[in-house]
């Protein structure tokens, strides 16, 4: 809609198994959304009719027949004449032409100036960025039509110049974005390297930054050209237009004149403009979602925020494991399935059993995509919509998880459920202070005081081993560390003394030293507090440090599950054993660890890990 | 924060003064004959010329230009050549009629868009759909068309709104409201379209966001979720977009003040760029750029305020 | 894509809804008595006297303020106003004015011989046309207090003329030399501005004067006028009621107004429309200086056609630069030309221009849309091409004068025949812009100028034929202004102005 709303990066994508890819098969996509299709035919059609306006009529679309002025449909005039006999018919050919030219030459002289401008600030900064900058932004607190009104009754009226003045006003728009994308892109990786290979400026524009720089560019066209036909509208409303040739704005500026004779002259340019603008917009949107620039492609992230799916009872006769009596959690038969653009429903976890009982420390070890994750949001209610679960069994301290409403939900989470993120800079609300982070929840729950719910604040702060916790309630997220911020996200998942504490990577985004720290603080609260933790992570050096069971899994089932002191010893499973080599390879001071018979709490000792990046 | 507001209005300034500047070379240059223009096609030459002198179009235009600025800077923006009106008492005249206008139409923009945008990245569905289309159609319509079907239908049919002119604020607030209700509806619509997508844009990135989804793990109400924590985080970008949706609905103001008479600084503009009149044009472009200037500087601090990494800086 | 379709066809059907059905009830606005609310499509350019124009749009808000010394009659002549009396001396070069006693100005001063000597030598030296038309005036000798004498430099017919309309406009000499009369007039008229409910350039807002000498003749308590220059906006403010009258401007609007139900009155306005053909020397257009492509255009011309459609009916075909009600006007002479492209292609062939010629001409269609049309068709069916340069607003007079244009389609007004010649024979006339001369003209002209009575009626009348013969210019129509009003508001015409002055609207049916 916007010149702006093309502008935003790419968010991270929510769900990782279904990340878009980027750009490949753009096209492909495009053509396969009926919208963008249904776009491109209308518009495609304009620009053959005023291609081939000379021989769709014989009229000429200037010349007035003055005896024939608002004359009817029919004969010679297939949609009748205005209100100087001109026939309507040829002025929508011909106007199409000027509307295109128009709308052309406003995003030719846009990017003319905004796409070389753009690339220059961005790559090499310095002077250049500062001074363009400067200009676009005083070019962007002009009010445009003001400015063309002046330009165009110094020169003369005419529609080519207002076009072209109006590239001109619009091009900031084009180099801000141009900007930004080639700022991010400069400061990634590849850039760096291919400078570093050796490779001419020239030529890393050429194969890393025009690249990135385009797609965004194309949406942003794809808006231009519709915004240009309605000021183009504007300014022929306004008698600004040139005077022979015929336009779209031209005409509707004749029908208001004959407003009360003929009103029918309103509706075809009227039509011509809106459809026109309509299947810009429409083409635009089609292009953001097919080179999947904004970030809005994901539809995994709709609804989000309110409606969490409700997890079936399984349909299938699942065996369903014997509840353990002194279970906190039993999940039995979980199953999580994320319906495909096909229409085919795509499952990621496929019937997993666990239990965590109380006082008890369960490491839900796997890699990346293996489901664990979903695993544990499907037990949270946190998984995205879109989402289809189904679970033979899941109870929460004997009640069964399957069905509740979000209220009821709402009233585990956070009171008896706590949840330790993986990032903890990203997991903080990053425009309200940590003490109305972690008093809201208390206040909520609790039924406490904003005084009370202090006091119990600064307390758990105190307790998680914040130096200073009147100074770290008083901050704001950017102004703590992450170390610090995780020990927050620790406090706030205690807050409202849960039963059960699900930990997802709670260390695999922080410092190697800070990790020990935080693992020996969630040991140390797990046993105060007598809690089930459900922690999942891909590192077994955090499972042998803090697990009492382990369960294995690979893509989306359980490969095994075991005392962890057993599991190390003897591993069942092949895949474990690959696991667990490969965390031997990486970590060569972990050598000594998983065979050794030694009590995990005896070995939470600071150890180099495999490291925060999964 | 005081240094940064200093800064901000001295950048302020000197834009208002490039853009001047710019204007009254733009202006002055160019062959025009502004005596012949105010006396009337069937004027004599001397008759002309005198004109001309009594204007002081004889001068060099530096000279000119330095006059024009020093008394610009003390506040005298000249007379009119036209209307022989004081600039600064046309200007102001018509300023509250344009303010009026285009706040209302940005307050009425603010408002809808949120509760459009918010419930359709919420609610998603058929109801964003709809949203989506619909804006892209209300984009799509020239806002001169609304604001003559609007007229046409409320004003000249029904009667029940004033089809033209102003009602100062002081003098009738009814009647005031009556006066712009209908341009401002004209005005926001194709704003609304943008500011409320942009909004959904914004507020599904951030319902996306890590932290909504552990603030929603902490069993805090929906209510809360979206409306404190989300909405709060995605204001920024939602006024970053309706800050310069001003700057183009003071563009879209000028079309609209004409459909509906209204005797803003649009409507003047257009006939004092059309007449020539210089010293009107240079005044309306000067008090046109210094609304846009402290709007600008209002929502930098709005933004400093809303983003806490700004506001300690 | 199928969604906005839907509703852009909701939109459409709405539209024409409401732009077909519908009735023009001036409901909101009383006509009666209290208010009369104008629109005119200028703002006021000066009250200071002498600065404005002859006749426009904006005559109202000074009529409002000022009292002529002489007005107009129904049939556009000069008649009784603040003179009662007047005759010239056997010279021509004395006109002897009989003032009335009894007007003072709204700042209390009495208006006396003394005050118009003021203001007539006030308006002398400005240069607006209400000051240019008292170019002949050599002074003022006071005779008494209601006695005064103008004294001429040369005869000139037209004056009694001037002083009826903008010439004559007195103000308060007190207010004279005060510096703000442009923006704050003190006059004698039937009402008085009030600045404080009025909005500079936009509103004025005028209130009864109280002690006003012929109040009988302005019923409406108060006045408002506002300045509306867009046509949608005008009808719109028409039809709700809003406002009560505005001059018709282009056909369009009165076309508008009628099929809006609104009360059209029509009257000439001493305007003489058509194609002004400048480059009678070939200067710019070589063809044009052969007479036989100058008939040839006055032959493609279809003026009844022109005047019908275009002009929406508002305008007297003619082929003479002669208004109809002028002593130079030959009612035979309009069987000059009748509309016949065969006859013009003929003569366009004999001067060697079978195959047309090409020309640059200004481009006025930002002004006139529907003549530039009409016009580009006359040229085209006898294959003259014709390019339209753009221009602005403020360059059109100007780029006339400065001889940019061989030709262009123009209006130019003239309250007399001498006015006619002075603004376009002679060699110092502006809209002469090649010096064309003619040993003809120039004794035609000065015969009449130097006659008086049936002398110098044949004098005009045979100039005039001999411009007619000889193709000088391409006219359409004697052109016809119109003043829409709402129903409640009746209005008297009287020809030759640009609106019907202030004291011809009365209430309907009163």
């Amino acid at each position: 809609m916007s010149i702006l709303s093309a502008s935003g990066p790419a968010g991270p994508a929510p769900v990782e198994v279904l990340a878009t890819p980027a750009r490949a098969g753009a096209v492909r996509r495009l053509l396969g959304n009926p919208v963008a299709v249904g776009a491109l035919v209308w518009l495609v059609l304009i620009a053959v009719l005023a291609v081939l306006a000379p021989l769709l009529t014989s009229q000429s679309p200037t010349a007035s027949k003055i005896t024939e002025a608002l004359a009817p449909v029919g004969g010679d005039h297939p949609l009748g004449t205005d209100g100087v006999g001109r026939d309507v018919w040829a002025q929508l050919l011909y106007g199409a032409r000027t509307s295109l030219v128009g709308s052309l030459t406003v995003v030719v002289v846009a990017l003319l100036l905004g796409l070389p401008a753009g690339v220059l600030a961005g790559y090499y900064r310095g002077w250049f960025d500062a001074v363009a900058s400067w200009v676009a932004s005083l070019l962007m607190a002009l009010p445009a039509i003001i400015v063309l009104l002046v330009v165009l009754a110094q020169f003369g009226r005419s529609t080519a110049l207002a076009m072209a003045v109006f590239g001109v006003i619009i091009a900031p728009g084009v180099f801000r974005l141009v900007r930004a994308s080639v700022l991010a892109v400069r400061e990634e990786l590849f850039v760096d390297a291919a400078r570093v290979a050796g490779l001419s400026d020239a030529r890393i524009m050429r194969r890393h930054v025009l690249p990135v720089v385009v797609p965004p560019t194309v949406i942003q066209v794809s808006q231009l050209l519709g915004i240009a036909i309605v000021i183009q509208a504007g300014l022929e409303f306004l008698g600004l237009g040139s005077a022979n040739q015929a336009s779209w704005g031209g005409m509707l500026s004749d029908a208001f004149q004959n407003i009360y004779a003929q009103p029918r002259l309103l509706l075809w340019p009227g039509l011509a403009i809106v459809l026109t603008v309509t299947a810009f917009g429409l083409l635009g949107n089609a292009l953001r979602d097919a080179l999947g620039v904004s970030g809005r492609v994901p539809r995994v992230r709709r609804r989000g925020a309110t409606t969490p799916p409700a997890v079936l009872p399984a349909d299938e006769a699942a065996p369903a494991p014997a509840v353990d009596p002194d279970a906190l959690l039993a999940l039995g038969g979980l199953r999580v399935a994320y319906p495909g653009p096909d229409g085919t429903e795509r499952e990621v976890v496929h019937g997993v059993s666990l239990t965590v009982r109380r006082g008890e420390v369960v490491g839900l070890v796997g890699e990346s995509g293996s489901g664990k994750s979903q695993t544990a949001f499907a037990v949270l209610g946190l998984l995205p919509p879109e989402a289809r679960t189904s679970a033979a069994t899941m109870t929460f301290d004997g009640a069964d998880l399957r069905g509740l409403s979000p209220a009821a939900m709402n009233r585990l989470r956070g009171r008896r459920i706590g949840y330790i993120p993986q990032e903890p800079m990203s997991n903080l609300d990053p425009s309200f202070t940590i003490g109305s982070q972690l008093t809201e929840p208390m206040r909520h729950h609790l039924g406490l005081s904003g005084a009370e719910a202090r006091t119990r604040a600064l307390a758990l702060l105190d307790r998680v081993g914040i130096p200073d916790p009147a100074r770290v309630f008083g901050s704001y997220p950017h102004q703590v560390s992450g170390g610090m911020a995780q020990r927050v996200l620790i406090a706030g998942a205690v807050s409202c003394d849960p039963d059960l504490l699900i930990a997802d990577e709670p260390t695999t985004a922080l410092d190697v030293t800070v990790q020990a720290e935080v693992l020996d603080l969630i040991r140390e609260l797990q046993a105060e507090r007598r809690l089930g933790v459900l922690l999942v992570t891909h590192d077994f050096g955090v499972v042998a440090d803090v697990c009492d069971t382990v369960v294995v899994m690979r893509e989306g089932r359980v490969v095994e599950s075991a005392e962890a002191e057993r599991l190390f010893a003897d591993p069942q499973h092949e895949y474990t054993r690959m696991l667990l080599g490969s965390t031997l390879e990486d970590t060569p001071a972990r050598g000594s660890l998983p065979a050794s018979d030694l009590h995990p709490e005896e070995i939470a000792v600071p150890l180099p890990t495999a490291g925060g990046n999964r | 924060m005081l240094l940064f507001l200093l800064r901000r209005i001295g950048a302020g300034v000197v834009l208002v003064w490039v853009i001047a500047t710019l204007t009254f070379f733009l202006t002055s240059l160019t062959g025009s004959d502004p005596g012949r223009r105010i006396l009337g096609p069937t004027a004599d030459l001397e008759a002309v010329a005198a004109k001309r002198a009594e204007l002081g179009l004889d001068r060099p235009v530096l000279e000119r230009y330095r006059d024009w600025l020093t008394g610009a800077v003390h506040g005298d923006l000249g007379v009119s050549w036209f209307t022989n009106e004081p600039v600064g008492r046309l200007v102001g005249d018509a300023l509250p009629v344009s303010l009026s206008l285009v706040l209302a139409a940005t307050v009425l923009t603010a408002v809808v868009s949120v509760v459009l945008g918010v419930v359709a990245a919420v609610r998603g569905g058929w109801l964003d759909g709809l949203l989506q289309s619909v804006s892209i159609v209300a984009f799509a319509v020239p806002n001169f068309l609304v604001g003559l079907v609007l007229s046409l239908v409320f004003a000249v049919q029904l009667g029940v709104f004033p089809a033209l002119g102003y009602t100062p604020l002081a003098q009738d607030p009814g009647r005031w409201l009556a006066s712009i209700a209908l341009p401002a509806i004209a005005l926001a619509i194709g704003a609304i379209a943008t500011v409320a997508t942009q909004t959904r844009g914004s507020m599904i990135d951030v319902l996306g966001q890590d932290y909504v989804r552990t603030l929603r793990s902490r069993g805090l109400p929906t209510r809360s979720v979206v409306l404190k924590h989300a909405l709060r985080n995605a204001a920024p970008t939602s006024l970053t977009v309706l800050s310069l949706q001003f700057i183009a609905l003071i563009s879209g103001a000028v079309v609209i003040e004409k459909v509906f008479g209204l005797s803003g600084l649009g409507e003047r503009a257009t006939s004092a760029a059309g007449q020539g009149d210089v010293p009107l044009v240079l005044g309306i472009v000067v008090v046109a750029v210094l609304v846009v200037v402290v709007v600008n500087i209002v929502v930098d601090i709005a933004l400093g305020w809303l983003n806490p990494k700004v506001r300690i800086a | 894509m199928r969604r906005s379709l839907v509703a852009a066809t909701v939109a459409s059907v709405l539209l024409l809804a409401s732009a077909c059905g519908g009735s023009a009830d001036g409901s909101s606005g009383s006509a009666g008595g209290d208010t009369l609310t104008l629109a005119a499509v200028t703002p006021p350019s000066s009250f200071a006297v002498g600065e404005m124009a002859q006749s426009g749009p904006e005559d109202h808000y000074y009529q409002a303020v000022y009292d002529t010394l002489f007005e107009l009659d129904e049939d556009g002549q000069p008649a009784a106003n603040l003179v009662t009396d007047w005759s010239y001396d056997a010279t021509g070069t004395r006109l002897s004015l009989t003032l009335r006693d009894d007007v003072t100005f709204s700042d209390g001063t009495a208006f006396d011989a003394a005050a118009a000597k003021a203001n007539l030598e006030a308006a002398k030296t400005k240069t607006g046309e209400a000051g240019t038309a008292l170019a002949a005036i050599a002074g003022v000798e006071v005779v008494d207090p209601t006695h005064a004498d103008v004294v001429l430099s040369r005869p000139d017919p037209a004056l009694e003329q001037s002083l009826a309309r903008s010439s004559g406009y007195m103000a308060s000499p007190a207010a004279l030399s005060s510096g703000d009369l442009a923006t704050n007039p003190v006059g004698s008229g039937p009402y008085v501005l009030d600045a404080d409910a009025s909005t500079a350039g936009s509103s004025y807002v005028f209130t009864r004067n109280e002690d006003y000498w012929n109040a009988e003749d302005f019923p409406y308590d108060s006045l408002e006028i506002r300045f509306l220059d867009d046509t949608t906006a005008i009808l719109n403010g028409l039809r709700s009621g809003e406002i009560n009258g505005v001059s018709g401007g282009t056909s369009d609007v009165t076309t508008g107004a009628k099929n809006a139900g609104l009360t059209v009155t029509q009257y000439t306005n001493g305007g003489i429309e058509g194609v002004y053909l400048w480059d009678r020397g070939g200067a710019l257009a070589p063809a044009l200086g052969d007479v036989r492509v100058r008939q040839a255009i006055n032959y493609a011309m279809d003026r009844e056609t022109i005047v019908k459609t275009v002009k929406g009916g508002l305008g007297e075909p003619t082929v003479q630069v002669f208004g109809p009600n002028s002593a130079a006007y030959d009612e035979s002479l309009e069987d000059s030309y009748p509309y016949d492209v065969d006859k013009a292609k003929e003569l366009m062939a004999e001067a060697g221009y079978a195959d047309g010629f090409a020309m640059t001409i200004a481009d006025f269609s930002p002004v006139y849309p529907d003549e530039q049309a009409a016009m580009t068709e006359a040229f085209a069916s006898i294959g003259i091409d014709v390019t339209y340069a753009p221009i602005t607003g403020d360059q059109v007079v100007g780029s006339i004068i400065g001889g940019q244009w061989p030709a262009n389609f123009f209006n130019l007004t003239a309250g007399s025949p001498f006015e006619m010649i002075g603004l376009t024979l002679t060699l110092q006339s502006p809209f002469n812009p090649f010096k064309s001369a003619d040993p003809e003209v120039d004794r035609l002209v000065q015969q009449a100028q130097t006659t008086t009575g049936d002398e110098q009626t044949a004098a005009l009348q045979e100039l005039n034929r001999y411009l007619v013969d000889q193709a000088w210019f391409a006219p359409w129509d004697a052109a016809e202004g119109t003043y829409i009003t709402t129903k409640d508001v009746a209005v008297t015409a009287v020809p030759g102005v640009s609106v019907p002055p202030l004291t011809d609207l009365e209430p309907a049916g009163s």
